[in-house]
């Protein structure tokens, strides 16, 4: 049986998964300034990818794979769209992180907020680079 | 029993007829009536301070506003959401410790340093916050943090 708190990590996996063929399509449009912030977003997640699976193994919880391809929620076919989506992952991503907490405590609720932080963090980096304005947003995760 | 329950009935009776001064009544049977002050206080006081030194740092350095505004209001944002959590007015004023303010330091880079280190300070305070809080509050404390961790990352 799930608890509440691996449902919202099982969701959390889901996002990872997404964010990491994200920047599978992102990277190759961007330049030499933007696809190293880019390539360590992508290591992160896969970081956390794996540190997710491991956990829910441990709890006997089936994590889910992948899907085979993910559909992009506009045509990637620059270094504007790349940074476009590069926020979008990092913003959809936090929210999913975001969500876990309540129903975290502990050590879990710890691995959320570093979770949440980090997607937070480089969502402001990418709005940086691809000059958005604000760069930051009050209430990160919040939709 | 009759005597604590005397004095619980006469607590009762000095509130009620709005007697505090010169009473004789033991505080710990008056305390019941006071709540403890909400654990989320000294954190909106800090992140009150933390709003008004931005404030600060833009009346001496007006050049930096388009970089610091956005900043300040996101601030400003956490102090309405934690007021309202609380349950105190959103506009203030609220209670502040009494601490000995400094002045702004007059180099620009230095205030600028000065408020990386209190986004820092925050980004922890707010963390702690959030590991600490019940389910209700952590969603809003996290998101704190992590917006704090990103203004390091404006800032540096």
């Amino acid at each position: 049986m799930t608890t509440p708190a691996d449902e919202r990590l099982i969701a959390a996996l889901q996002a990872e998964h997404a964010a990491i063929y994200g920047f599978g399509i992102a990277g190759p449009k961007l330049d030499g300034g933007t696809i190293g912030l880019a390539r360590t977003a992508e290591s992160a997640h896969r970081n956390r990818r794996d540190a997710l699976i491991v956990r829910l193994a441990g709890a006997g919880v089936t994590a889910p794979a992948a899907a085979p391809a993910y559909q992009m929620p506009f045509p990637v076919t620059d270094r504007a769209s790349a940074l476009k989506l590069a926020v979008l992952i990092e913003e959809r991503t936090a929210a999913q992180w975001r969500l876990a907490l309540p129903v975290t405590a502990g050590e879990v609720r710890k691995l959320s907020l570093d979770a949440l932080i980090d997607c937070a963090t480089r969502a402001v980096a990418f709005r940086q680079a691809a000059g958005t304005t604000p760069v930051s947003v009050p209430f990160p995760g919040k939709v | 029993m009759s005597i604590a329950r005397r004095a619980v009935l006469a607590g009762a009776a000095a509130l009620a007829t709005g007697l505090s001064a010169g009473c004789d009544i033991p505080t710990e049977r008056t305390a019941v009536w006071h709540p403890a002050p909400d654990v989320l206080l000294p954190l909106l006081q800090r992140t009150v301070e933390l709003r008004d030194r931005y404030g600060e740092a833009l009346t001496a350095f007006p050049a930096l506003q388009d970089r610091l505004g956005p900043l300040k209001d996101d601030h400003a944002q956490h102090v309405i959401a934690l007021a309202r959590e609380i349950g105190l007015p959103e506009e203030g004023p609220f209670p502040q410790p009494s601490t000995s303010a400094t002045a702004l330091p007059t180099d620009q880079g230095a205030a600028l340093t000065e408020l990386v280190n209190l986004e820092r300070k925050g980004r922890e305070d707010a963390e702690g916050a959030c590991l600490a809080a019940p389910s209700y509050r952590a969603a809003l404390l996290g998101s704190i943090a992590a917006c704090r961790a990103g203004h390091v990352e404006v800032l540096t």
